[in-house]
């Protein structure tokens, strides 16, 4: 009884301390959404340090602020802001976009095969005979889109 | 900003605000997705494939959707397990490898085929078992690459619809039964011992060709001395001959130029000396043939006349030369 009557008479730094060992957690496991709780805490002791709340509500805001926090991260998250400078990773197809190759499988009614690196891919894309240079030019699921390469 | 209020009804409330965080926490739990890289998540709406989560962070719509599936978006190597495959030729095989495959369509290869790498790895398996099947065994073991491109046309062909792209298959083992490898290994052994053999007597035919050619030269080389000999004894005894002839003319010379008795004196001398020879012969042996005494003597005549020339005339089978001035003798 003494412990919990001890960390009441803290008041707001309370949420402080509860800041701290969220962060420290996130930091050891991180994905686990401790992040979000933590900055809404340092909020509500900011909050309950300026302003006299009832800890309830203090419990209600933190709960809000929580959900809000979300909102804000994924605008960091966002694609555009935070770059990759490998885009292409785990996309095999789409990294081969641009690249010269040769037909393996003359493409008739529009489909044929490929050579890229040492394997076999599906092609689609204008006909071409077996052994003609084709640029690929974009993907379509395992298909690869293949235009005549002009040089 | 949160108004001042000093809780009139802090029992409920209180619960009420503690149920609040409890919401939030399993809120952000179900909803808020970070997708690592390297993977990609499938959100269902009711139960419904609605669209695929590409690695960042992602917040899904609470209670309507979920994660479906999490597929693996890095190219993955699968074992094929040894099975027995029987050749054309009848001899029974066993055959591992290995395949590898990546997800290109993470829906598709979620929704599409139920266990996904079984799958992979039986449509493998039989496909290993077709191509080797209309193979002979010495054909398998040498055309590995043809067998690759092969098993990889089919089951790339057919995991197509999966959303994968099979990008290599390897067969890794290929073991014939004990009894098979010991036989190849003595036919391999015999070859060479067939190779060995040839060689060896290869060398020995040559060597005898080359020991031949070495006689022949050999035999070539001394004839040919011998005939180079021969032509220098000629020469030689022609020499001799030649310097025999010019002593006899020496001596014939003298003698025209001397007198006769001069030769009847030396061959005299030597005619006595062998009769002594013979005479001293200690082989009993020796017959002595009946000499003409007067042989004898008429050497020794020969010898009376040279001594009778140097003394001044005497008997002679020539006449002597007259004297010049006829002194009286006493």
């Amino acid at each position: 009884m003494g412990l919990s009557e001890f960390f009441w008479n803290l008041g707001a730094w309370n949420w402080f301390i509860v800041a701290v060992a969220l962060f420290a957690l996130e930091s050891v496991v991180p994905g686990v959404h401790f992040v979000w709780f933590g900055v809404a805490a340092v909020i509500v002791g900011a909050l309950g340090l300026t302003l006299d709340i009832a800890w309830e509500w203090q419990l209600i805001t933190f709960a809000v602020i929580s959900c809000i926090t979300v909102f804000f991260a994924r605008r960091y998250a966002a694609p555009d802001v935070a770059r990759s400078d490998e885009p292409d990773l785990n996309a095999r197809a789409v990294q081969y976009v641009g690249r010269v190759v040769t037909v393996e499988q003359a493409i008739a009614d529009g489909r044929g095969k490929v050579r890229v690196g040492d394997t076999v891919w599906n092609a689609q894309g204008s006909d071409a005979p077996q052994g003609a240079r084709v640029r690929i030019t974009g993907t379509n699921g395992t298909c690869l889109l293949v235009e005549h390469a002009l040089n | 900003m949160e108004p001042e209020v000093l809780s009139p009804f802090s029992g409920g409330f209180e619960i009420f605000g503690v149920l609040l965080v409890v919401l939030a926490i399993v809120i952000l739990w179900s909803t808020v997705k970070i997708v690592p890289q390297g993977k990609n998540y499938t959100v269902e709406n009711f139960g419904r494939y609605t669209r695929t989560l590409a690695p960042g962070l992602h917040i899904l719509i609470p209670v309507m959707e979920r994660v479906g599936h999490r597929m693996n978006m890095k190219e993955q190597v699968l074992d094929i397990p040894s099975q027995d495959v029987i050749t054309r030729d009848n001899a029974m095989v066993r055959v591992n490898g290995v395949t590898f495959f990546q997800i290109l369509n993470a829906a598709r290869a979620a929704y599409e085929v139920d266990a996904l790498e079984p799958s992979i790895i039986n449509l493998t398996m039989t496909n290993i078992r077709t191509v080797m099947g209309s193979m002979d065994l010495d054909e398998l073991l040498s055309n590995r690459d043809q067998i690759n491109a092969k098993l990889l046309q089919v089951v790339d062909q057919a995991t197509e619809a999966w959303g994968i792209k099979v990008t290599r298959i390897e067969i890794k083992d290929i073991d014939p039964p004990r009894d098979l490898v010991d036989s190849m290994a003595r036919q391999m052994k015999a070859e060479r011992e067939k190779r060995a053999q040839i060689l060896e007597s290869e060398g020995l035919r040559q060597a005898a060709i080359l020991r031949a050619e070495g006689e022949k030269l050999a035999v070539v080389l001394e004839a040919e001395g011998r005939r180079e000999a021969a032509f220098r004894d000629a020469e030689a005894r022609e020499r001799a001959a030649e310097a025999e002839a010019k002593a006899t003319q020496l001596v014939s010379d003298a003698i025209a130029k001397g007198n006769v008795q001069a030769i009847n004196y030396f061959v005299a001398n030597n005619y006595v000396k062998a009769l002594e020879s013979l005479a001293k012969a200690p082989n009993q042996k020796v017959i002595l043939m009946p000499l003409e005494a007067s042989a004898v003597i008429g050497s020794l005549a020969g010898l009376a006349q040279i001594t009778g020339e140097a003394f001044g005339g005497g008997p002679s089978g020539q006449p002597a030369p007259a004297p010049r001035g006829s002194v009286p003798r006493a």
